[in-house]
């Protein structure tokens, strides 16, 4: 169940805002790139949990130059047919959830090269809800459930898209 | 330039870097989240990275290159890159020489050829030569026109000049090896090489050229013994002469023999005798000489000055179409199947030179330089005709002359000092080896002897050639052991001093402090080792 809270964020690191506004909704709503006119924005916080999340999970192992291992291969999978039913579905997205979450906590605990974060930005869990699937645009709208250590929680919506 | 791109940077030279980016980050800006997953590793830290490791490379690629040591331990260092350094010390590496002599090319009908401008000739090996100009070859040749001569089989033969096609001592081929030409010659029957083919020398190692910098640096002027060496080397080395080492004689030296022409024979200075030792493998001359009836069976033979300036030793005299065996004998330092001759040297051109020669003692003090002349009395022709024609291989350093012309030039010259330039007394050295080796690793006798020749050769101007400095050497290819018995390793060697003494030594040891001899020129100082492949007898027992 989602509250409204308010956090301080000052001394936090930050991100690049990727996705578009991440403000925890009140209703689903689609995660999409930021149009090109809206001015950058920093994110921090769940916002930015949420986003390196969605970044990790919609990257293919192999695909980042010198950095092989990051991702899952749940956007290939998806892309390239192996998926038929729900059943690979969830299988699919749970084994690419397990390298991204395992990626992140990693990361989270490398305090010899980073700089700690706090629990809000520390990936706990990350679930998959849904799943619809729009053939008439070749889309598959994937609803994942986070949780972060410090127990915030966020739902979002990752599409996945042929084209 | 670099070649190095992006695409060449490895996983560990980017990880450094992005290693070292993140670190710089985290204390420049502490505020930015790089962690993986984060926009700003994906869009700054890697690219950055990436150009970073780049750059990295690229330094520490241009500092190996700064460094001798460093370059050597890098496996794509060109030429180019060693002389980049070396040029600081007025040094370059050389590039290697040719090798060169004359193929004796048999054909089979008496015309005319017309031989071109790079025509090539190939040994077994590959190994190819060239002419390095047209040559006309007829019967009754005149000028520079090569004669056509007939054998008394019914083909004919001429003699060909040619130069070796690439670097290298492996260009200097033997007496008699087989060659045919690349491309068709007209009525060719066969071709071999007339002489032993000399000059040829591989490009200088960097180990070479490191040695050769104390020189380079030192004060260059024909004054001491090292600024000698050094104004010697400054400018020959990165020629066709080249300089492998330089000894002199001045005042106080005992074979300097011309400072003391005074009625008391004191030595008064400003003379000096510079020995340069122009060639690692002894390099030998080919001439064709016609000499002249003196009696029955005999014949005189005059080798000018200018035939072969400073020549050593004949080795060998023999009919113009002869190939001969290649094996000294070191009583008489010629070649077994040479005609017998008794030498007599004299000096030549002493009116025209301002050097200083005592004219009674001329043929001491001009012994070789390029003021020495041969006339060599030649018994044992089966030929009574009024002249005949020889084949006559000597010892001649390379560059004599040119070094006494350069010492003599007014730019350069000492303006208190007479300097004279002679080729070092050679000791011929041969030797007999009993080698043994593992039979899971048998060496060959050539890989030996070719160790072996690259190690004399390079003893120039020391005392003594010892049975245990070779060893060492004959160990490093391989080789288990060596019979040092009785019967075992044996040394040979022979060296002509001025006045025509051949003084021959055998043993476990070669010392010239044995047959030292001042006044005739032969000291440690003005003699150096030499040999050929073919002087040294190893056999290989496998055990």
């Amino acid at each position: 169940m989602n509250t409204a809270t308010t956090t301080d964020y000052t001394g936090r690191q930050l991100d690049v805002e990727l996705l578009q506004s991440i403000t925890k909704p009140a209703e689903l709503i689609p995660v999409t790139v930021s149009n090109v006119s809206t001015p950058p924005k920093m994110v921090a916080g769940i916002e930015k949990l949420v986003q390196r999340y969605a970044l990790l999970l919609l990257t293919n192992v192999g695909e980042v130059k010198y950095d092989q291992e990051q991702g899952g291969d749940l956007m290939r999978l998806l892309l390239e047919g192996y998926v038929q039913d729900v059943g690979q579905l969830q299988y699919a997205f749970a084994y690419a959830n397990d390298r991204v979450t395992r990626m992140l906590n990693e990361e989270d605990i490398n305090t010899d090269l980073y700089v700690a974060s706090s629990p809000d930005e520390q990936i706990s869990t990350a679930t998959l809800m849904d799943a619809q699937v729009d053939k008439v645009t070749s889309t598959a709208y994937l609803r994942v459930y986070i949780v972060s250590q410090a127990g915030e929680d966020f739902t979002f919506v990752v599409p996945v898209t042929r084209k | 330039m670099s070649d190095t791109t992006l695409a060449d940077i490895s996983q560990e030279q980017f990880d450094a870097a992005e290693l070292t980016l993140i670190d710089t980050m985290r204390t420049s800006y502490p505020a930015l989240d790089t962690r993986r997953g984060t926009v700003i590793r994906d869009l700054l830290i890697r690219p950055a990275a990436s150009v970073y490791a780049l750059n990295a490379v690229n330094v520490e690629t241009l500092a190996n290159k700064m460094s001798l040591v460093t370059l050597a331990n890098d496996a794509t260092a060109t030429a180019d890159d060693y002389n980049a350094i070396l040029a600081n010390f007025g040094v370059s590496l050389n590039a290697g020489t040719l090798a060169s002599g004359s193929i004796l090319i048999t054909v089979d009908t008496a015309r005319d050829y017309e031989i071109g401008l790079g025509m090539l000739f190939a040994d077994g090996a590959g190994l190819q030569y060239q002419t390095t100009q047209a040559y006309t070859v007829t019967i009754g040749a005149t000028g520079a026109d090569i004669a056509l001569n007939s054998n008394t089989d019914g083909t004919y033969y001429f003699i060909l000049p040619v130069t070796a096609v690439a670097v290298g001592t492996a260009q200097n081929i033997a007496q008699g090896t087989a060659l045919t030409p690349v491309t068709a010659l007209y009525g060719f029957v066969s071709a071999e090489a007339y002489s032993t083919f000399s000059g040829g020398k591989d490009a200088e190692t960097i180990a070479a050229a490191q040695q050769r910098l104390p020189a380079a640096v030192s004060y260059r002027a024909l004054e001491s013994p090292a600024s000698i060496e050094a104004k010697l080397r400054a400018e020959f080395e990165s020629g066709s002469i080249g300089i492998e080492a330089v000894s002199t004689a001045g005042y106080g030296k005992r074979t300097q023999l011309r400072d003391k022409h005074n009625p008391m024979g004191f030595a008064v200075g400003s003379r000096v005798d510079v020995y340069a030792r122009t060639y690692t493998t002894p390099r030998v001359v080919t001439l064709q000489k016609t000499g002249t009836l003196s009696g029955t069976n005999s014949y005189v033979i005059t080798i000018d000055a200018a035939d072969a300036p400073g020549f050593s030793v004949i080795r060998s005299i023999s009919e113009p179409e002869a190939g001969i065996a290649p094996e000294l004998s070191f009583g008489t330092l010629t070649v077994a199947g040479s005609y017998a001759f008794t030498e007599s040297r004299s000096a030549t051109g002493l009116t025209d030179t301002a050097h200083d020669i005592d004219t009674a003692n001329s043929v001491i003090e001009t012994a070789y330089t390029c003021y020495q002349q041969s006339s060599v009395l030649i018994t044992g022709v089966a030929d009574s005709s009024a002249t005949h024609v020889f084949k006559v291989e000597l010892y001649a350093a390379d560059g004599i002359q040119a070094i006494q012309d350069y010492v003599d030039d007014p730019s350069v010259s000492n303006v208190e000092a007479d300097y004279i330039v002679r080729s070092p007394l050679m000791c011929m050295v041969g030797a007999r080896i009993p080698v043994y080796c593992s039979t899971l690793n048998v060496i060959s006798a050539d890989t030996i002897a070719a160790a072996l020749v690259a190690y004399i050769n390079g003893r120039s101007f020391v005392t003594q050639l010892t049975r245990s400095e070779l060893i060492k050497v004959i160990l490093s290819t391989g080789a288990t052991r060596v019979d040092l018995s009785n019967t075992g390793m044996t040394l040979y060697g022979a060296v002509r001093d001025a006045a025509g003494v051949v003084h021959s030594m055998s043993g476990d040891t070669l010392d010239i402090e044995r047959v030292v001899s001042p006044e005739v020129l032969l000291t440690p100082e003005t003699c150096v080792f030499a040999t050929e492949t073919t002087q040294l007898n190893i056999e290989v027992i496998a055990e």
